[in-house]
């Protein structure tokens, strides 16, 4: 499995694509947010560079898990490189899961990018203990589109995979609060964004820079969200294993 | 025990259907370690149904199954099958050394990246990306694929159909190399000619039957059908079919052809005869008219 995710590792690395939407855009969506709002602080409340770094951070990081996932898992099943790969002596279970660490990993450079962007163009400031936090726990936070990414790798085809997978992440993204502050949402919409994983994930963050403890509901919809993909991804991926 | 191991590949009674389509309807094959068999017929005759069959990648609707007596999938899981598949891309974005590497570090005795290099002639590509080949190049990296883990089988669903025709003379005689270290092959193709000159032993089927199975001479020996040719000096002779063992006469200006089942009993008949005749010949139909003749007519094992 190492060898596999070393080759993973390297397909993504050369996949400009990759590197655009998840790394470029949520920077430029970054200076773009902080530099239209991020100097309003409404008073009692987190700075807007603090606040839209996180919900960027979010952004950049369920691209990276869903893009090294779900088009390239579609797009090799309709190639056949799949089938061919099914005909060598590694274990199918190996193969999804190596993919899903390698869109982990991933995941953190893309988001430690928009921090260090935060830091260096408008000098966010948090203790140390706090960027440690908000590091590690929204990472993990974003683990779940992973699974997402192998289950719409598993329901899509080549043709409808990247089209279905970027709405998808649009629809989580905006619906989660990433690009508003979720301050100003109404309320309907605001209790909506809160059974997300992409409003939770950010809310670890949230909480952290604003000196709380994350809450554990982050925890229990997160893990929700993760089982339901992943029994999306199980189903899907046992229809498409059964041999006829 | 010892004797089932000698038999790396048993199909018995093995039928696939796709609804109302009987893609494999009932055959038995069996091969041997060591043996080169080409599996011959026409496009849609049941090759390449057979082969993801061996390869565990369609299920039997009846008959079984064995290679190398277990499942096909755990024979690959033990490295002991290599497959070529007829279409599919290869792994994006990696070059062809990396690739190899790759499938090497998979299986628990793989053979040299030198000699895979060596085996495949993947010198000149090694730094290339496996995406941006030619035809065939990427056959060649999927041939060493199929061979980067030293498997006992081989399995190759029409190996050439991309290839030109230097490609295919080179990948032919990778092929040689690797079966001379008594490796067993096993190669779906419907060029007769390939199958001829490579292979020990042609099974050759038809809408899903094994109509043929042996070597060329065999089958020749079997299904050819003997014929004695010659010119007339003088037009008007008649009578041929009298002769022993013809069955068909053909006349066509002066040149006589007698289809017949004994072509010496048929030749003595002529010789011994009043007839003024020259250029006797006695001769089979070639293989090919052989082929064409049981895939049209699906005679053989059948009949």
């Amino acid at each position: 499995m190492k060898t596999y995710m070393r080759m993973e590792l390297l397909r993504t690395l050369r996949d400009p694509f990759y590197l655009f939407l998840a790394v470029v855009v949520p920077i430029g969506f970054y200076l773009l947010f902080s530099g239209l709002f991020g100097s309003e602080t409404p008073p009692g409340q987190l700075s807007g560079n603090i606040e839209i770094m996180v919900a960027l951070a979010v952004y950049g990081g369920i691209w990276a898990c869903l893009v090294a996932t779900g088009p390239r898992l579609a797009n090799e099943r309709s190639s056949g490189w799949f089938r061919q790969l099914s005909l060598l002596p590694l274990a199918p279970w190996k193969i999804l899961l190596g993919r899903m660490l390698v869109a982990i990993l991933f995941a953190l450079p893309a988001m430690l990018l928009i921090y260090a962007t935060a830091i260096v163009v408008h000098g966010v400031q948090m203790t140390a203990i706090e960027w440690l936090g908000v590091i590690a726990l929204m990472w993990i936070g974003v683990w779940p589109f992973a699974l997402l990414g192998i289950a719409l790798g598993y329901v899509t085809n080549d043709t409808t995979s990247f089209g279905v997978t970027y709405g998808l992440y649009m629809v989580f993204s905006a619906a989660g609060g990433l690009w508003v502050p979720p301050t100003i949402l109404p309320s309907t919409m605001l209790s909506i964004a809160k059974t997300l994983p992409t409003y939770q994930a950010a809310d670890l963050g949230w909480r952290i820079a604003d000196g709380l403890a994350p809450a554990w509901t982050s925890a229990i919809v997160l893990v929700l969200w993760a089982l339901g993909f992943l029994l999306v991804a199980a189903l899907f991926a046992r229809r498409a294993a059964r041999v006829r | 025990m010892k004797e089932n191991a000698e038999r790396v590949v048993q199909m018995r009674g093995v039928t696939k259907t796709f609804g109302a389509v009987r893609a494999v309807d009932g055959i038995d094959v069996e091969i041997r370690r060591g043996e080169t068999v080409a599996l011959l017929g026409p496009n849609g005759a049941g090759k390449t149904t057979s082969i993801s069959m061996l390869l565990g990648l369609l299920k039997p609707t009846a008959g079984t199954v064995a290679v190398f007596g277990q499942s096909p999938e755990q024979a690959i899981k033990h490295s002991l099958i290599g497959a070529m598949l007829q279409e599919g891309k290869l792994m994006s974005g990696v070059r062809v050394g990396e690739f190899l590497d790759f499938v090497r570090s998979l299986h628990p005795a793989p053979l040299s990246k030198e000699k895979l290099m060596d085996l495949a002639s993947l010198g000149e590509i090694e730094h290339r990306r496996v995406d941006r080949l030619s035809g065939g190049q990427t056959q060649r990296v999927r041939f060493a694929m199929a061979i980067a883990g030293n498997p006992q089988l081989l399995l190759l669903d029409e190996p050439t159909a991309a290839m030109d025709v230097e490609a295919r003379r080179d990948f032919w005689t990778s092929m040689h190399a690797y079966a001379a270290e008594g490796h067993t092959i096993l190669f779906a193709t419907h060029y007769l000619e390939e199958a001829e000159t490579s292979a020990s032993r042609l099974i050759i089927i038809a809408r899903g039957h094994v109509i043929a199975d042996g070597t060329v001479p065999e089958i020749q020996a079997r299904y050819g059908e003997p014929r004695v040719t010659f010119t007339l000096q003088e037009e008007g002779a008649k009578g041929f079919e009298q002769f022993p063992g013809v069955h068909r006469v053909e006349v066509v200006d002066q040149h006589v052809t007698l289809h017949t089942s004994n072509p010496d009993a048929t030749a003595r008949a002529l010789v011994a005869s009043a007839i003024p005749w020259k250029d006797l010949e006695v001769k089979s139909t070639d293989l090919e008219e052989t082929f064409i003749k049981l895939v049209h007519n699906g005679k053989g094992e059948q009949a």
